[in-house]
């Protein structure tokens, strides 16, 4: 086997082992991202001498009898993730030369744990939209096929990690960013509960909804990845100040106990949405028998407002998103236009020229949303819709351990099918963003591939803070599937 | 026609929290630009904000003072809109749901009745950076400073309950006062730790309605709020008698030309519940914590020292106009001196001496138990006012007690009967033609002779005593 396709946990093994080197697996990827991500451009800024040297004191680490978790592991990071020292872009021309003075909480820990940062990955400018088509550089190719996109906006951490282009990447997920690119690629994604993971660092797009997140090969990294990232962090106060599980267990519980007596609730309202692609409800219903045949109770459930989740969704983050993205006016960092004859004139052209259409439909729609006169109706109405839509979930959890669904109605789209046509992008995130909405976390599995070989991911949510029922039915549930073909050819 | 004036007040007070409202920076925006900043005032982006306790325990305690209702649940909003102060695009304020709503001061009217102002509501936000407007060369510049950037304010938005510039001058001076006893805010609004603006709007006298409403700033004392609400009901009345409109708008006190001028619009954008802070929620359990350390206040105060001390309603009302004074009075009258004498003594000797000296209460030497025998010792008589103005001066240059100071420099007054009739003697043969007026019915003349005595013992002989010499004598 190759360095490059090794997963987190035998990459693990193997250093500690001293049978590789974190060097050798660093440069191994370092090698693959030269030649495979000129097509798939998957990254945004890669840090080659940054990697080896974190690697080397790894390797001195681990050659003085140090182990950590992710001690000598390669990951990628999207690049809305601040990072000290190297430059931060949120895919916008905005934030050009714009170099971070200090780490995400996310990085530290990474950092803390051994971790080594390979790059920032593409993502859709400020995290808005579903294909990484929006990001203010470049678009980023679907790894099973260059002319598909990988989903979005966290889709150059899933096509990294589809490709094989680092161990283990972060996405972020505000309405799905993380799960539904983890689909399109094939790898496992998880959203996991609002406060779970700190927010510092992360550049904000909608503060109540975003949620930080692994992308891995399979469940069990997804796990390893999970410890090492929640916690309560003093500087993010929604950051919940509950204790960490160690989600590893979760394996050993499903080797010990299997997932008898677990029940599992399929939302009627998803599985009768316009456009649902057969293939989609195939590959469901197919992982929905191999579950009954682990023991899992499947029972019908009912999120009664899910009809108003897309509308309320896209009235609520682009409403925080208007506040949030207030802060980019030229005067401190990142772009400046130079042309304007004065401070409102130099607003405007700043904005106008640094911001992606998308990125300015959605501070137009939420400035809108927020203006004297229709506040009540639309911010207004938006925010009692979230809250029924939080009722939902919680009246769903009376009745079952975890709710399950597929992760977007299609696999992957062509690219620039949908650019024109921003409602039916938006519609892709109907099974995703409610959980946004309700803050759970929710993971996505691959769970088999469309007619045109595209995989396809299978959701799980679970109730607040319940991440190890996640995983330990995922982990079922990927055992049993046991897919072949599980990476693209490349 | 006659009119009246319609004023509400909001009046900002800065915090004197030792950090900022929500990052660990030093409160002290006056240090060299830019040194109190981290990411989360300069906002980069990922930066979150934390809110101090210390701030929010603060806040509730001035509240506390200003008799409002403190809320068992408040939140803070984003308030967008662009200028280069304002290094995030927005202002996390309470828009909505404010730390603490009610609330009310007692002033006295110009005629000198009790009069009660009510309060809307008092709410916590973050100050702007400061803009310093410059020259390079001959190209202007504007700087921008963040140290103020996300320094702890209160803002008090009164009802429109004033009528006169006297209303709002008193109201602010009783604001400060009480504000300042919590120890919890400096309120000068000459170095700008309170800042107050004005609404106002003027109707017929007896109307209850409520017009369009003008907004002044820039008043950095509490007289210039005076003059500036003063100017601005008699410009609005002219307007309107000039059949002008009154718009609704914001205009600037300039005190140098002593008017107000219009100033320019300022783009109000959205607003929108702050989702990183979360909602703050407090329990009666702190709320009585809090109680428990809002001091004495001074209202309470005067009435005590009225009761306890017998002092006259205004000396109680000196006496207490400050925390550190009031403090200080008592420690004396504690120390055994008489507390009216006491109230006397530190309101015309002691505080002029250390406004003259350029100290304060807190570091001066002359310390309540010296200050205690000074008193003290006139009380007894054994030195007059004259000396003891003298002591009172060494007791800003030296230390030692003041029983010490009289006797090294011999203040001590004579009151001894055979010292004083040799005395008085020779003051009347000296002066013959001043005893023969008094003898002929000039009681003008006493006052000449004491006088004399006086100077003819340096200052030191006991004055009622030759007083009473001189008219036995000559009776
Ligand atoms: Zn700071």
């Amino acid at each position: 086997m190759q360095f490059h396709e090794l997963t987190l946990f035998d990459a693990r093994k193997l250093l500690d082992a001293k049978d590789i080197s974190s060097v050798d697996l660093v440069t191994a990827l370092l090698e693959r991202i030269e030649s495979c991500d000129g097509e798939i451009q998957a990254y945004i800024t890669v840090d080659e001498k940054g990697a080896l040297a974190s690697a080397r004191k790894a390797d001195e680490r681990l050659a003085n009898g140090d182990s950590t978790p992710l001690l000598g592991i390669p990951v990628a990071l999207k690049d809305l993730l601040c990072t000290k020292g190297l430059a931060t872009t949120c895919a916008s021309r905005m934030l050009e030369g714009f170099v971070p003075q200090y780490d995400a909480t996310v990085v530290e820990k990474l950092k803390e744990s051994g971790a080594v940062i390979l790059g920032k990955t593409n993502l859709d400018e400020f995290a808005m939209g579903s294909s990484t088509e929006n990001s203010g550089f470049h678009i980023t190719r679907n790894p099973w096929s260059l002319d598909h996109v990988p989903g979005g906006s966290s889709g150059g951490s899933a096509a990294a990690v589809a490709a094989r282009l680092c161990t283990a990447s972060l996405g972020t997920d505000t309405g799905g960013s993380i799960r539904q690119p983890a689909s399109h690629c094939g790898v496992v994604g998880i959203k996991p509960t609002y406060g779970r993971v700190s927010r510092f660092g992360l550049v904000s797009y909608a503060s109540s909804l975003d949620q930080i997140g692994p992308i891995t090969r399979d469940v069990r990294d997804t796990a390893i990845m999970l410890n090492a990232l929640c916690g309560h962090d003093p500087r993010d106060t929604t950051s919940a100040n509950v204790a960490v599980p160690d989600f590893t267990a979760a394996l050993d519980e499903y080797e010990t106990q299997g997932l008898k007596g677990m029940v599992a609730g399929i939302p009627k309202e998803f599985l009768s949405v316009k456009g649902l692609d057969s293939d989609v409800e195939k590959a469901f219903y197919h992982s929905v028998k191999q579950l009954e045949s682990l023991g899992v109770e499947v029972k019908e459930i009912s999120l009664p407002h899910t009809d108003y989740a897309v509308a309320a969704y896209y009235v609520i983050a682009p409403s925080e998103a208007s506040s949030n993205l207030a802060r980019f006016d030229g005067v401190r960092y990142g772009y400046r236009d130079t042309e304007a004859a004065d401070l409102i004139g130099m607003y405007k052209k700043t904005k106008s020229k640094g911001f992606g259409d998308e990125v300015q439909r959605r501070i137009i729609t939420g400035t809108y949303a927020l203006s004297a006169g229709y506040y009540d109706a639309y911010y207004g109405q938006a925010t009692k819709v979230r809250s029924l839509i939080s009722q939902d979930f919680s009246r769903a959890f009376e009745g079952c351990d975890i709710i399950i669904s597929p992760v977007a109605p299609t696999p992957a789209f062509k690219i620039g099918e949908n650019v024109d046509d921003p409602l039916t992008m938006y519609l892709t995130d109907i099974f995703t963003l409610s959980t946004n909405m309700a803050g759970l976390p929710g993971i996505s599995i691959p769970c088999g591939h469309g007619k045109t070989g595209l995989p396809i991911g299978f959701q799980m949510m679970a109730n607040r803070f319940d991440e190890m029922a996640l995983v330990r039915a995922a982990y079922g549930l990927e055992q049993t599937l046991a897919l072949e073909n599980c990476f693209p050819e490349m | 026609m006659k009119y009246e004036a319609v004023i509400g007040l909001e009046i900002h007070i800065q915090l004197n929290s030792a950090t900022k409202i929500f990052c660990d920076c030093a409160n002290t925006p006056g240090d060299d630009p830019n040194t109190n900043v981290c990411p989360v005032c300069l906002w980069l982006p990922g930066a979150l904000p934390v809110l101090s306790r210390e701030v929010l325990e603060k806040a509730t305690i001035a509240c506390l003072s200003l008799n409002c209702e403190i809320q068992s649940e408040s939140a803070f909003d984003q308030k967008v809109y662009y200028y280069p102060d304002l290094p995030k695009g927005f202002q996390l304020s309470q828009a909505h749901k404010p730390l603490a709503k009610k609330g009310w001061v007692e002033i006295q009217d110009e005629q000198g009745r009790p009069k009660r102002l009510r309060l809307h509501h008092v709410h916590m936000e973050e100050d702007v950076a400061k803009l310093v407007h410059e020259t390079e060369g001959r190209v202007p510049i504007s700087l921008v400073d963040f140290n103020r950037a996300g320094t702890p304010l209160i803002e008090v938005v009164t009802e429109p309950d004033f009528r006169s510039p006297h209303d709002a001058m008193e109201f602010l001076k009783a604001i400060r006062n009480q504000v300042r006893y919590t120890g919890c805010a400096e309120c000068s609004m000459e170095s700008g730790t309170m800042r107050c603006d004005a609404n106002i709007s003027i109707r017929p006298e007896g109307s209850d309605q409520l017009n369009t409403k003008v907004e002044v700033k820039n008043m950095n004392s509490i007289h210039h709020v005076g003059d500036a609400i003063a100017y601005e009901i008699k410009r609005q009345i002219d307007a309107v008698n000039n059949n002008e409109p009154i718009i609704l708008h914001t205009r600037l006190w300039d005190p140098e030309k002593r008017v107000t001028t219009a100033m320019r619009a300022k783009f109000e954008g959205p607003c929108i519940p702050d989702p990183s802070v979360p909602t703050i929620v407090l329990d009666d359990a702190w709320l009585e914590t809090m109680k428990s350390r809002l001091p004495e206040m001074p209202a309470q105060k005067v009435k005590r020292f009225v009761q306890d001390y017998s002092l006259t309603h205004d000396e109680a009302v000196l006496m207490s106009s400050e925390r550190g004074l009031s403090e200080f009075f008592e420690s004396v009258v504690t120390h055994g001196a008489p507390p009216r004498m006491t109230a006397g003594w530190i309101a015309t000797q002691l505080l002029p001496a250390l406004k003259a000296h350029q100290q304060t209460l807190a570091e001066t030497r002359v310390t309540p138990q010296r200050f205690a025998s000074l008193i003290q010792l006139l009380e007894k008589d054994e030195i007059n006012s004259n000396s003891a103005k003298s002591v009172l001066e060494k007791l800003f240059e030296m230390d030692g007690t003041p029983e010490e100071i009289v006797e090294k420099f011999g203040f001590r007054q004579v009151s001894d009967a055979a010292d004083l009739a040799k005395l008085v003697d020779q003051v009347l043969s000296d002066n013959a033609s001043a005893v023969e007026n008094y003898k002929n019915g000039n009681k003008k003349s006493m006052g000449f002779l004491v006088g004399q005595a006086m100077k003819a013992s340096r200052g030191k002989a006991n004055p009622k005593l030759v007083q009473k010499m001189i008219k036995d004598l000559l009776a």
